[in-house]
């Protein structure tokens, strides 16, 4: 695979999981899934 | 503003579950990818992002955040706002009912293509790759010669149709409690699913080629706007936004239930399902590619080509496990789809229609699935598939794009955003800015403009849309003319419902 694609995997993942990081501790105050 | 008896989400979970699973379907597998591939690889999953932040994420939370402040469909939402703006909610509701009418059918294939592959009924080896095309035009849909020639339903696809809606019906009568709990299993089954293909595509042959032509960035293509209208037209379309449906998932939300955190966990979990599943796909198109001796612009890798026929190629061509892989893929279509096709059923249009009307539940809801069901018989005829085609063109292209330009604007200007804005942020579990204002005053109003003109109006009005017969291409402008004046006509009805 290439250095460029190999990087846009890296990049990609990071953002999708820093995201998720971000949004799920902020869940439901106490992070719980309550309405 | 709370309405006795509204249906409800059984818990946040639900909820989030049921969107995700809204926003993924069919376009997650067979339009990402290739737009991926197409416009510079990583440098459209920038365009991507970008369009993703400034376009997509506000739409939803607008559309939620709608839903839940009024707690109606999207007919009830802008009568809210003004009793004349109702029409501006109706047009989505035709445009969610048109094209569940069609998805369906779609379905409907992949589940008698799950039953093919069972023997790979179109054949192994180089002449089963080389007869996939005409088995899925010819024995499969009986494909007349034109829009023309319609000929009568196939009725192995009209059984399969009738076994959706049935399932559609059992899923949808008892509203959102149930909806939910099934969300949770169709979100995660295609999940899994689709990890079990990428395996199998990234063990065969050739699947680090197919993976380069995927992901390695060409940043000279963000200076084309034929980049961003890409990365805009695909942000808009998977979403499930602008089909009236996320006003009424909106509206199941207690009021004083998160809506920011739920659009952006919806977001993104859809986008990172259309990026991983650009590895299962690309990595089998990677083997197409060595296994035929094709460059890649040979290999059908986007929409039904790329299910249909691009798919069904590298089964015959697979070593081992082909009859497996074939029933997984076609399953996992299933899966992708059926719960976008009952978004678009119940919030897109049972909901709005009980809002009205005042009907019941059960009864709007078994209504709606034996209409839906009798008008998707058109595209099961021999025809069909120019018919697919062309309303699809009219309702998932031109209606979704206008109806929420004109909902973003309407909310925007006249609601106003800002008023939205503190309403959500009164529950939310992180306070969204005033950037969000200017997002639906300006950005998407002007974004979705930009994909309506460049990617429409300037290539179906001088060409006749997919080189139709000029009386069949003219269905387009018919579609979303009717459908607008039928949003009309369904605000003029004065209901019980209606005056309260």
């Amino acid at each position: 695979m290439n250095p460029g694609a190999i990087a846009t995997i890296i990049v990609f993942w990071a953002i999708f999981i820093g995201a998720f990081s971000f949004f799920f501790a902020k869940l439901g105050r106490g992070g719980k899934w309550e309405d | 503003m709370a309405e006795v008896g509204r249906e409800r989400w059984s818990s946040r979970f639900h909820f989030v579950f049921a969107a995700i699973g809204s926003a993924i379907g069919l376009g997650n597998v067979w339009r990402f990818p290739y737009m991926s591939y197409s416009y510079g690889g990583g440098a459209f999953l920038v365009a991507w992002m970008v369009c993703l932040l400034i376009m997509g994420v506000p739409w939803l939370i607008m559309e939620f955040g709608m839903g839940r402040y009024f707690q109606k469909g999207a007919p009830g939402v802008f009568a809210g706002i003004r009793k004349k703006l109702e029409w501006v909610g109706w047009w989505p509701v035709f445009v969610a009912f048109l094209i569940v009418c069609y998805y369906t059918v779609i379905m409907a294939w992949s589940l008698r293509y799950a039953v093919s592959s069972v023997t790979v009924a179109w054949g192994m080896g180089e002449a089963g790759a080389s007869g996939a095309g005409s088995y899925f035009f010819g024995t499969v849909l009986k494909l007349s010669d034109g829009p023309g020639m319609l000929g009568a339903p196939v009725i192995p696809i009209v059984i399969a149709l009738a076994v959706i809606w049935i399932v559609m019906y059992i899923i949808m009568y008892k509203g959102a409690g149930q909806i939910g709990k099934v969300a949770v299993w169709t979100v995660i089954i295609p999940w899994v699913l689709l990890l079990v293909l990428l395996v199998r595509g990234l063990t065969l042959p050739g699947a680090v080629k197919g993976l380069n032509y995927y992901l390695t960035p060409d940043f000279s293509m963000l200076a084309k706007g034929e980049v961003w209208f890409a990365a805009g037209s695909q942000i808009a379309f998977t979403l499930s936004v602008g089909m009236a449906g996320m006003f009424a998932y909106g509206s199941f939300v207690a009021k004083k239930a998160d809506i920011t955190n739920n659009a952006f966990i919806t977001s993104f979990s859809n986008c990172a399902t259309s990026f991983f599943a650009g590895f299962a796909v690309f990595s089998t198109v990677g083997f197409i590619m060595g296994a035929l001796n094709i460059p890649v612009q040979e290999v059908s890798a986007s929409g039904l080509g790329l299910a249909f026929v691009g798919y069904p190629v590298a089964i015959s061509m697979m070593p081992v496990g082909a009859p497996i892989v074939g029933v997984l893929f076609f399953l996992c279509l299933f899966f992708l789809g059926i719960d976008s096709a009952f978004f678009l059923a119940h919030g897109g249009v049972v909901a709005p229609v009980y809002d009205k009307f005042g009907m019941k539940p059960k009864r709007a809801t078994l209504l709606i699935c034996i209409l839906a069901f009798l008008v998707g018989i058109l595209f099961t005829c021999r025809g069909g598939l120019y018919w697919l085609d062309i309303i699809d063109r009219a309702v998932s292209f031109y209606g979704l794009l206008l109806t929420g330009v004109i909902a973003s604007f309407i909310v925007g200007w006249v609601f106003p955003a800002k008023k939205l804005r503190e309403h959500i942020n009164e529950t939310s579990d992180f306070k969204i800015g005033a950037w969000l204002d200017w997002m639906l005053k300006i950005v998407v109003p002007v974004g979705g403009l930009f994909v309506v003109i460049y990617g429409g109006f300037a290539k179906d009005l001088p060409f006749k849309y997919g080189g139709y017969p000029k009386w069949a291409a003219a269905f387009v402008w018919i579609t979303l003319v009717v459908t607008f004046g039928l949003s009309f006509l369904f605000q003029a009805f004065k209901t019980k419902e209606a005056k309260r």
